[in-house]
């Protein structure tokens, strides 16, 4: 995909606010996959073993588990960045993840993440520790509704 | 509180478990210190910039948040890390931590962290992380459960 149509994709998203313009550009430089999917298409599956880290360009996105499907546990709106557990808890995908209507994604590779230099790469890795603290903090509102 | 005190404390703690004898010691060298707090005490203030490290040693603590303070998010215990999240992220404090019972602690200085050596903040990087995807992994499971009972109530009464 275009470096510039990338560059301006990053701009518009919260998650790469923290980073410097120079950052920012390095970051839309590396390969990056444009993918398009249909309503209800698999983005993730739960078990594969990929790493890679996604944002939700256009579209929404919906969470769940293999057993059983029909529960969502979360909904993922436009500027969504997801992925993130496998490449930082280095294990298979825990959930699944699909689009909700059609949706379009940026597919950043978790082997080029993970040779990012340090200082960016340990930037970068904060800031996917806050999104995996947010939800955290979302789940734990989500189940106290559910429970009360 | 002597090096040695705080390495054997330390030594029991499972998160520090994949540090080498040698590293471990380097970990007691920080500045580490054991505090107490009373009863209702806060440990950790919601919004507060601070980036240290707990581990709880004795009593019990509970964590809650400004917008809902009756509500009980969590119940820390012996053993049990907290403060992980602006440790290892360096962001504001999300929730705060409130001893139940009068708290015996030990509180690790983020910025000392940092000048450890990168092997042994990576090893504990990792395992923090590794607590992080456990917690959320456990929430969706209960989410799960209680989405799937909640429906299965719906359907049969």
């Amino acid at each position: 995909m275009e470096f510039e149509k990338v560059l301006k994709c990053f701009e518009a998203i919260p998650f790469f606010e923290g980073f410097t313009r120079e950052e920012r550009r390095f970051l839309a430089s590396l390969d990056c996959n444009r993918l398009s999917f249909t309503d209800g298409e698999a983005i993730i599956r739960e078990g594969d073993l990929a790493r890679s880290v996604y944002i939700l360009v256009e579209g929404r996105a919906r969470v769940t588990r293999n057993k059983p499907p029909e529960v969502t546990l979360s909904r993922l709106d436009t500027g969504a960045v997801f992925g993130e557990i496998a490449l930082l808890g280095k294990r298979p995908r825990t959930t699944s993840v699909a689009a909700d209507g059609p949706a379009t994604v940026l597919m950043m590779d978790g082997e080029t993440i993970e040779r990012l230099n340090p200082v960016l790469l340990n930037k970068f890795k904060n800031k996917l520790i806050e999104l995996l603290a947010n939800r955290l903090d979302a789940l734990n509102e989500q189940l106290m509704n559910l429970v009360r | 509180m002597a090096d040695d005190d705080i390495l054997k404390l330390l030594k029991g703690i499972t998160i520090f478990k994949v540090l080498t004898p040698g590293e471990l010691k380097a970990l007691a060298k920080m500045k580490t210190v054991l505090i107490k707090y009373d009863a209702d005490e806060a440990i950790i203030q919601q919004g507060d910039i601070d980036l240290r490290l707990f581990v709880l040693l004795k009593g019990k603590a509970v964590v809650n948040k400004n917008e809902n303070p009756g509500r009980i998010l969590a119940t820390l215990k012996p053993g049990d890390v907290f403060g992980e999240v602006s440790f290892i992220s360096q962001s504001p404090r999300t929730a705060n931590v409130i001893a139940r019972k009068p708290v015996y602690a030990l509180r690790m200085d983020g910025d000392t962290f940092d000048a450890l050596d990168l092997a042994i903040q990576n090893k504990i990087r990792a395992e923090l992380i590794k607590l992080l995807v456990l917690r959320l992994n456990n929430l969706n499971d209960s989410i799960v459960m209680s989405e799937a009972m909640l429906s299965y109530l719906r359907y049969n009464t």
